[in-house]
C-alpha cells in the first residue's frame, strides 16, 4: 500500500499545529501531535511499515494497537481526500 | 469602494436590465479590472492594481475556451454559463452552487467572487456570517447555514444596527480588521433601511451554535482557526490564494478576540452579549 498526499492542499502550521486547507472542497483538517508526526512522516514519503515502526519507537506500545490506530487514521486521511491510496 | 459597488449593483438588479452588461462593464472598468461580455462568456480580467501580477492584456474579441489554460480561471455554474477571469500564471477553476438560472443571479455571483478575491488578496477575509453595529463596534457571528445568524443579528436589531446577516467581509487596517459592506445585504433591503456605509471595526467574533440555553464559552486557538476557516466563502482556489486566506484567516484570528456562543432565543440575548462585550472589550 502506497500514500500519495493529495495535490490541492495548503498547509500552515501555527503554534506547531498543523493546519490543511482541502481546497476543491473547502473543507480545513487540523490534527493532533501524533497526528502531525504521521502527517510529516506522509510527506517525507515514509511507507506503512516505516511509519509503524517509528511509532512504535516513540510510543512503546503494542504493535498491533499501533497498526490499528495508524489504519484507522490513514482511512480518515483517504476519506476526507487528504491522502491517495493505492495498492 | 465596496458601496459604490453595490450601489451600481443594485441598479444592476432593478433598474433597466438592457443596461445589465454595460453596467457590469462599467464596475469593472471602475474598479482596475475590465470586462468584455458576449453571449457565451462572460470575462472579467483584474488588473494589477488590485492584484499585484501583471496583467498580460485582455483578448479582444471572442475568447476560446481554451485559448490560454494557464492563465484562465474558470468559473462553471449549474447551469453551465461559463465565466472566466483570466489571471497571469495563477490557475484555478471555481465552482459556484448558487442558482444561476437567471442571468442576473450569475452576475451577482461574479461580482461576490470578485469582491472575495480582492478581499483575499488584500489581506482581508470573507465569512458567512451575520454582523451588527453600535458605538462603533461591530461585532461577527458566524456560523454555518441554520446556526441562527439571521436570527441572533434580528434579536439584536433592537438595540444593534444590522450590517448583514449572511456574508461579511474583513479587511485589515492600522492593525485592526474592519467589517465592509457588501451589495449583497443592500440588494435584500433595497426598500427598507440600510445599512451604515463606512467600514465599522470589528471587535468581537462568535461562533454560532444553537443551544436551549444561552451560554458565552471559551475558544481553542484551534478550534476558532477551523471554525473561521470552514465558515469562509466555499469554493475552490489555487494554491496561491489558498495561502494567503489561511494566513489572512492566523491574522483574523490574532487580532480579534473569539467566543463560542450557545444560544437560545428564549434568553435575553441583548444583555448577554452587552455584558460580555463590556468584560472583555470594556465596551
Amino acid at each position: 500500500m502506497t500514500y500519495q498526499i493529495a495535490k490541492d492542499l495548503s498547509i500552515r502550521i501555527i503554534k506547531e499545529e498543523i493546519f490543511i486547507l482541502k481546497r476543491s472542497t473547502s473543507s480545513i483538517h487540523s490534527f493532533n501531535k501524533t497526528g502531525t508526526m504521521i502527517w510529516n512522516l506522509l510527506q517525507e514519503k515514509k511507507s506503512y511499515s516505516e511509519i509503524t515502526q517509528l511509532l512504535l519507537v516513540k510510543f512503546e506500545i503494542a504493535g498491533e494497537i499501533i497498526e490499528n490506530d495508524l489504519s484507522e487514521f490513514l482511512f480518515s486521511l483517504s476519506e476526507n481526500q487528504l491522502i491517495i491510496m493505492t495498492a | 469602494m465596496f458601496l459604490e459597488i453595490a450601489n451600481q449593483i443594485i441598479n444592476l438588479s432593478f433598474e433597466n436590465s438592457n443596461n445589465n452588461h454595460a453596467i457590469l462593464e462599467n464596475i469593472a472598468i471602475n474598479y482596475g479590472a475590465s470586462q468584455k461580455i458576449n453571449s457565451d462568456f462572460k470575462i472579467i480580467i483584474i488588473s494589477k492594481n488590485d492584484l499585484d501580477e501583471p496583467l498580460k492584456g485582455p483578448p479582444n474579441g471572442p475568447v476560446r475556451l481554451n485559448s490560454n489554460p494557464s492563465n484562465t480561471y474558470t468559473i462553471l455554474t449549474s447551469n453551465k454559463f461559463i465565466s472566466h477571469i483570466f489571471w497571469p500564471k495563477k490557475l484555478m477553476t471555481i465552482s459556484i452552487e448558487a442558482d444561476c438560472t437567471h442571468p442576473d443571479l450569475l452576475i451577482l455571483e461574479n461580482i461576490k467572487l470578485l469582491l472575495v478575491l480582492l478581499c483575499i488578496q488584500k489581506g482581508g477575509m470573507s465569512c458567512h456570517s451575520s454582523a451588527v453595529f453600535k458605538n462603533d463596534c461591530a461585532v461577527a457571528f458566524v456560523g454555518n447555514s441554520g446556526s441562527g445568524k439571521s436570527t441572533i443579528a434580528d434579536l439584536l436589531s433592537k438595540t444593534w444596527n444590522m450590517i448583514d446577516d449572511d456574508f461579511n467581509i474583513f479587511l485589515p487596517e492600522n492593525g485592526a480588521f474592519y467589517i465592509h459592506t457588501t451589495p449583497f445585504y443592500l440588494l435584500k433591503t433595497i426598500r427598507g433601511n440600510r445599512p451604515k456605509s463606512r467600514p465599522i471595526q470589528l471587535k468581537y467574533i462568535f461562533i454560532l451554535k444553537k443551544s436551549i440555553v444561552t451560554k458565552i464559552a471559551p475558544i481553542s486557538s484551534q478550534e476558532k482557526y477551523i471554525l473561521i476557516m470552514g465558515n469562509t466563502f466555499a469554493f475552490s482556489i489555487s494554491e496561491y490564494f489558498g495561502q494567503i486566506m489561511m494566513e489572512n484567516c492566523q491574522r483574523l484570528c490574532e487580532c480579534v478576540p473569539v467566543s463560542k456562543l450557545f444560544f437560545s432565543k428564549s434568553d435575553d440575548i441583548n444583555l448577554k452579549i452587552d455584558l460580555h462585550l463590556k468584560e472583555n472589550t470594556g465596551r
